[in-house]
């Protein structure tokens, strides 16, 4: 009986646990070289959308999309506040109505890490651990 | 070349290359739209001759863009429109010229730029991105859409950052209207002005009106004096605030004479915007009056405010399919809705009020096909180069297929 209690105990314990270990998360990274640490959640969205087009040294910054379903579906949930469908249709919108061209965007996390890891002033959003050293994430605050 | 367009629409379906865009560079930039529709409505025609079904309803857009700085943008968009038998069946531009944005608060476009205009007149020609096959039409009239599509001209714009309360996009304009040679409006036009010099060589001479020529050779419409402004709130929480306020003033010249035989003056039109969107809805009204004065051949024939306004919702249960429902409403005079000040004309003639229904699917991310009903009751707007009688109540079904590369 008191080995079942501790398996009851550990599961109810474990459960959490495992849904945080397992808790899907988009991060967004730069170079490693790039003097920003931090940017709160609305900068990420204005920089995302193309409202916000310059780091505050005033370079240009270099915008990248990823296409890859997990990282965007992620992403808008987390930062763009549309369905990934809805943050396409906003851009076609930019560029048929001549306000603008659309993103780089690239298929797979390792392929906007070698872009991201190459451009000083891009910026762009994984859904995989980060391992490599030429980029670093940002600390997002709300 | 309705068929040409609608084979190009089919290749296009059938290469089977995800994300068709051409990027010959990370500055340079090819991509496109087309679209084939059909329509078939009864009682009236609308836009083409409809009433015995008409797929003369096809456009192909591709636009170019350059950027050699990171500030600085060249771009252009080529348009090709085939609507019913009133031919703007040639390749225009739709959009094209320079942009110069040094700071994200303020800008600079030259060159023909799309107006803006409520919320949605920059986008109307890409119909993948419309929820119905038509947008609102108290609002965004197809059948007048040169009037109101572009400018040539310059503007400023720009986005001022309001932090977590969101942010706010402007555009300052000043220039003129391109009108097409030919088009469904200057159609009319021309059949109008024919109408009033035989009605003028009809009565006796000592009662002819002294503006009116004898006999009609061409008609010119020029746009001068044309401004105005547009501001649209984009808060963090999917709701959208927008106001537009345009002055403008049209003038249509006869027999290449330098004296107009006419003009629209415009004092001003306004359209106030709500857009309220979340992962499944999208919920839309606008609200918009244009007071305007019209004199032909030193007659004033129109004198005071319209009024438009719709609600438009629509709902995505499942991310490929839209169902959309709208009710919109016009009046040709605002203080005058029942058309008293008209007895020659039936009061119908001064309203339009059109139930609609849609469903839109996207096939994928680059192809969709919409389907529409509406149901109608009035028939302003309606241009009489389609409809010599229109009658009250009348309905249309259209179809359209979309895709975007």
């Amino acid at each position: 009986m008191r080995s079942l209690v501790l398996a009851l105990l550990f599961v109810l314990i474990a459960l959490p646990l495992e849904a945080v270990a397992t808790h899907d998360v988009v991060s967004i990274i730069v170079p490693a070289g790039l003097e920003v640490e931090s940017l709160d959640h609305s900068a990420v969205n204005r920089i995302f959308l193309g409202k916000t087009k310059q780091w505050q040294n005033h370079e240009s910054i270099i915008m990248t999309v990823n296409k890859d379903k997990k990282a965007m579906a992620l992403f808008c949930e987390q930062f763009a506040h549309k369905t990934p469908r809805q943050f396409f249709m906003y851009w076609r919108k930019q560029l048929y109505s001549g306000h603008s061209m659309l993103p780089k965007n690239f298929d797979t996390d390792q392929q906007i890490i070698d872009f991201i890891g190459e451009h000083p002033n891009s910026i762009g959003f994984i859904a995989s651990p980060i391992t490599d050293p030429r980029v670093k994430e940002l600390v997002i605050s709300p | 070349m309705g068929r040409f367009s609608f084979l190009f629409l089919l290749l296009i379906l059938l290469v089977p290359i995800p994300g068709r865009a051409l990027n010959f560079s990370d500055t340079f930039q090819v991509h496109g739209f087309a679209s084939q529709g059909y329509i078939n409505s009864t009682s009236n025609n609308f836009l083409a001759h409809s009433r015995s079904g008409s797929i003369k309803m096809s456009d192909v857009g591709v636009n170019a863009n350059w950027q050699p700085l990171d500030s600085l943008r060249f771009g252009a968009q080529a348009y090709y429109r085939n609507l019913g038998d009133y031919n703007e069946n040639s390749v225009v531009l739709d959009w094209g010229g320079v942009s110069y944005q040094p700071f994200d608060i303020i800008g600079i476009r030259a060159g023909k730029v799309k107006m803006p205009l409520g919320l949605y007149n920059e986008v109307r020609d890409s119909q993948f991105l419309l929820p119905m096959v038509f947008l609102p039409q108290s609002i965004y009239d197809e059948s007048r859409r040169d009037s109101n599509l572009a400018y040539i001209g310059a503007g400023l714009f720009g986005n001022i950052d309001c932090g977590r309360f969101g942010d706010i996009d402007y555009h300052l304009f000043s220039g003129e209207t391109d009108f097409p040679d030919e088009s469904q409006l200057q159609q009319n036009n021309v059949s109008s002005a024919i109408a009033a010099i035989d009605r003028n060589n009809a009565v006796p001479a000592s009662k002819k009106n002294s503006l009116i020529p004898d006999s009609y050779e061409s008609l010119d419409r020029e746009s001068d004096d044309l401004y105005g402004g547009a501001l649209v709130y984009n808060s963090p929480i999917g709701l959208r605030l927008g106001a537009t306020l345009i002055h403008s003033k049209a003038s249509i010249y006869l027999n290449d004479s330098s004296e107009a035989a006419g003009n629209t003056l415009t004092h001003k039109r306004f359209v106030f915007s709500a857009e309220f969107s979340t992962e499944q809805w999208l919920i839309v009204s606008e609200y918009g009056e244009t007071d305007r004065t019209t004199t032909m051949f030193g007659s004033t024939t129109l004198d005071g405010p319209s009024q438009s306004w719709y609600v438009m919702a629509c709902y995505s249960p499942f991310e490929n399919w839209t169902f959309s429902v709208l009710y919109d409403e016009f009046y040709r005079m605002k203080h005058d809705k029942h058309s008293d000040d008209r007895p020659q004309s039936e009061p119908y003639t001064g309203w339009r009020k059109d139930m609609g229904f849609g469903i839109r699917y996207d096939i994928n991310p680059w192809c969709n096909v919409k389907l529409d009903y509406h149901y109608i009751d009035g028939t302003a707007m309606q241009l009489s180069v389609i409809n010599e009688d229109p009658k009250r109540y009348w309905s249309y079904f259209a179809a359209r297929l979309s895709v975007v590369f």
